[in-house]
């Protein structure tokens, strides 16, 4: 079964869908917010103008993947960086990821707590996630990628109905006045999208799982046009529909959005239906950050196989969490601090000083 | 015991082959002589009723006193060299000189004729099996389809699909499994379609099958799936001879057994379990309309009673206000919760299903009175149950109806009852911990190596044209991708 698993392999699909994924559950709990603190009612233009760095990034990592198919995360370093640096980067990443899962597992479970089951011990909701988890690590790549790709499809399914549903709601006047004043408040908030959209870096940790076809290019076309799409649509809904002076003041404002919505002569409470839709992406994230731990673990330490240590792992991070921060707040003001810096440094920062090192060492 | 095992003078051959079939009366000795010559003695050996007593009669022992042929030997070995050169009147013939494959070809309905004095025995066909005749099917639907349905004998199967598909890349590769039941079985591919790795692997697997007896498809079944432990079909079974021949021009590998009425098509994906024969006998609209519903009731069946379950005791807030004062009214005097309803409501759905699946035909109507009518008003007006649940169970139930395939219908089921048991504890978040097993279970499927899941998850095509919906026949172009053909496009095949 280990040798299998150890064999399965990624279509470039399933590989950039997984990227869709994972920044959607970040995307609907926070950009609105994040975006509004600078570009205020012009927040919505904000994820178009981050593309002056996200179509660069989406290059570079374009032909990072064209230069090293089938190589890991730790090879293309070790080829820029030289095996030591690489090293310790690898642990760097690696440790910089378990705080990211702590907390995005953390995110999952206060959202289910504070919203649906008010009351409820979160580590009910933290042990249920890392048992599905356990499987889903035991399956394999493979497995997580198809997984992942029908999970795309039904969170496409629920994010156009939503728009559908809103449309009547939206009020054009929160979104306007765009004017030429505001253009450098909306460069400013670009960061706060590209910590989300950047996430397209951690794909490079299992770049050895793929197999890349001649055409990938197109495909890493089409998912930024989507991604920079989707990031405007949420964040243009959201503000159009509250303004964001309100959105300024609310706990997971999408979230709230989709508690307006009222269907059929009177059905309310949609958001407990979308919620556990939400969740199946939450459970993707989950899944996702922790393959790339595992993954990178494996390139650091030399190690044969992932899945011994899945278990061991899983129940590290059971305890992890625990620990990690005591109530929502704290976790708001650890992602604002912490992880928002971090993100722009390992996922912006950290593929373009590849590539530059890359480029004068005559690597890529 | 069996002195040596091989064939000694006609004595000592007989002498053994009774010892070997001691027990068994039907095998029958017949000594017959050559023109009636007693240095000329011959002995017929066959098992009655699985040979035509008149094949016999007419074919071996009528030429051996009749034929001129046999008219001038004058000792048994010139007997056996004519009987060899068309003497005795045979379309398959089997030279014979072990004591093994005396008793395997006596087990399959040939005539052996044992010479005295001789090493050799002569084994013909003269098979004569009662099997029933080719009729109409009686579990699939054949709505403007051919009504020719497999029967037990797999010669005659192979004949119906060699009828069908009338071409020399149509391949049937026989195998014989089961240590002692020495089943036969075909295996049937198109040689100019088919992806060979599929054929390498289904012949290496059932080579493998080291079971004594294979006397049920189950048995080739298990030895072929690399998942044993899911409930959803990792093959399509089928009675109808078209839906295998059209399965076997997308690029499949069908399996057929002697002794069952059914053929299994390898590799089936998950799209394979929600298609049926009727859907490429309507207009292509209705076919996919037809097929949406069908995924529609899949979902329903397995998510209806527990999102009632999730909204009644979990999240009422979300039902409008006047069906909320119904569904209140309703459960008014019952005794039990809703989730106890719904967990009971859907164990007594279960029961029912089982006593349908093991009463006679002529019981089933009363089955249907029991458990429709008298079970379900007598529990409303008893205040069991709410009506409320017993609707949302009822549709749910029958919904996986609506899913062509029994296994999936099974297999649904029983996830929803997971689904339901898991809701009824963490409300709609169990539903979606629930949804997210089943689609780690289907995910992490495959049949003959082809993820279960395809097309759905294609890298590059969904191949919707014949997936979640059908178009037009002539807009098919294309074979499936997933399975790997030799020629992609149809019309070139």
């Amino acid at each position: 079964m280990s040798n299998q698993i150890g064999k399965q392999r990624l279509t470039v699909s399933e590989w950039l869908l997984m990227y869709a994924v994972i920044t959607y559950a970040p995307t609907t709990r926070a950009l609105t917010q994040m975006t509004i603190t600078n570009a205020k009612e012009m927040a919505w233009m904000v994820p178009v103008a981050s593309c002056i760095v996200y179509v660069p990034l989406m290059a570079i990592i374009v032909s990072i993947v064209k230069k090293f198919q089938g190589k890991s995360f730790i090879d293309i370093m070790s080829a820029c960086f030289g095996k030591t640096v690489s090293k310790i980067l690898g642990v760097i990443i690696m440790v910089y990821l378990l705080v990211l899962l702590a907390m995005y597992i953390r995110y999952s479970t206060d959202q289910l707590t504070s919203t649906v089951y008010i009351g409820t011990d979160y580590r009910i909701f933290v042990f249920l996630e890392l048992f599905a988890i356990f499987f889903m690590l035991r399956g394999g790549i493979a497995t997580i990628g198809r997984m992942n790709k029908i999970v795309f499809f039904l969170l496409i399914i629920q994010f156009l109905l939503l728009l559908v549903f809103l449309v009547k709601e939206l009020d054009i006047n929160n979104v306007t006045p765009v004017h030429i004043g505001g253009i450098p408040n909306v460069l400013r908030s670009t960061l706060d999208v590209l910590s989300i959209s950047g996430y397209v870096t951690f794909l490079l940790i299992f770049n050895d799982k793929v197999v890349i076809y001649d055409k990938f290019k197109k495909g890493f076309v089409r998912i930024g046009i989507f991604m920079i799409t989707a990031l405007t649509l949420i964040v243009f809904w959201t503000l159009s529909i509250f303004g964001w002076r309100i959105v300024e003041h609310l706990n997971y404002p999408f979230f709230q959005v989709v508690k307006g919505i009222i269907i059929f002569k009177g059905m309310t409470g949609m958001e407990a239906l979308f919620l556990s839709l939400w969740l199946l992406s939450e459970f993707m994230i989950i899944c996702f950050f922790s393959y790339c731990i595992l993954h990178l673990a494996k390139g650091v330490f030399n190690i044969k196989s992932e899945l011994p240590f899945i278990s061991v792992f899983l129940v590290f991070m059971f305890l992890f969490t625990q620990y990690f921060c005591s109530n929502t707040l704290e976790l708001q003001t650890f992602s604002r601090s912490i992880a928002f810096p971090t993100n722009i440094i390992i996922t912006i920062v950290l593929p373009f000083m590849l590539f530059v090192v890359g480029k004068i060492r005559k690597k890529i | 015991m069996i002195e040596d095992h091989v064939m000694k003078d006609m004595e000592v051959t007989i002498e053994n082959t009774k010892k070997i079939f001691s027990t068994q009366d039907d095998v029958k000795y017949k000594v017959t002589l050559i023109r009636g010559e007693p240095e000329l003695k011959v002995v017929i050996v066959y098992i009655d009723g699985m040979v035509k007593i008149t094949s016999v009669n007419e074919d071996i022992i009528r030429p051996l006193n009749e034929n001129p042929v046999f008219g001038s030997v004058a000792t048994l070995q010139e007997a056996y060299r004519a009987a060899l050169n068309g003497g005795i009147y045979h379309g398959n013939m089997v030279v014979i000189s072990k004591m093994e494959e005396l008793i395997s070809t006596l087990l399959s309905g040939f005539s052996i004729v044992v010479f005295d004095e001789l090493k050799t025995a002569l084994a013909f066909e003269t098979k004569g099996f009662e099997f029933r005749s080719v009729a109409a099917g009686q579990e699939e639907n054949t709505f403007k389809s051919a009504k020719e349905a497999f029967v037990e004998n797999v010669r005659v199967n192979v004949s119906l699909v060699r009828q069908k598909l009338k071409t020399r890349h149509l391949a049937v590769h026989e195998m014989d499994v089961g240590e002692k039941s020495n089943t036969t079985c075909s295996i049937l591919y198109m040689n100019n379609i088919c992806n060979e790795e599929f054929v390498n692997t289904v012949i290496t697997r059932i080579k493998n099958i080291k079971q004594e007896d294979v006397l049920s498809m189950q048995d080739i079944y298990e030895g072929l799936v690399e998942h044993k432990y899911t409930m959803f079909p990792q093959s399509k079974s089928t009675e109808s001879a078209s839906v295998l021949c059209s399965s076997l021009m997308e690029g499949k590998i069908a399996i057929l057994m002697n002794g069952i009425p059914y053929g299994l098509i390898f590799p089936t994906v998950f799209g394979d379990l929600f298609n049926s024969a009727f859907d490429y006998n309507i207009n292509f609209a209705l076919a996919s309309f037809f097929r949406i519903m069908r995924y529609a009731s899949f979902l329903m069946t397995l998510l209806l009673p527990g999102i009632y379950v999730a909204i009644a005791e979990y999240h009422p807030e979300m039902i409008p206000f006047a069906l909320l004062n119904t569904i209140g009214a309703s459960k008014a005097g019952t005794p039990f919760g809703t989730v106890m309803e719904v967990l009971l409501m859907s164990f007594t759905f279960y029961v029912l299903i089982q006593v349908s699946m093991q009463v006679p035909s002529s019981m089933g109507s009363a089955v249907s009175i029991v458990g429709g009518i008298v079970l379900g008003q007598a529990a409303v007006q008893a205040q069991l149950v709410s009506p409320g649940v017993i609707v949302v169970i009822a549709a749910a139930s029958i919904a996986a109806l609506a899913i062509p395939n029994k296994d999936a219908n099974f297999a649904t089921w029983i996830w929803q009852g997971f689904i339901t048991i898991l809701t009824a504890v963490l409300g709609l978040y169990g539903l979606t911990f629930g949804v997210i097993l089943l689609l780690y279970s289907l995910a992490r499927l495959e049949s003959l190596g082809v993820p279960y899941l395809s097309p759905y998850i294609h890298p590059k095509k969904m191949q919707l044209e014949d997936s979640l919906v059908r178009f037009p026949l002539t807009d098919i172009q294309n074979r499936p991708t997933y399975l790997k053909p030799k020629i992609k496009e149809r019309k070139k095949a």
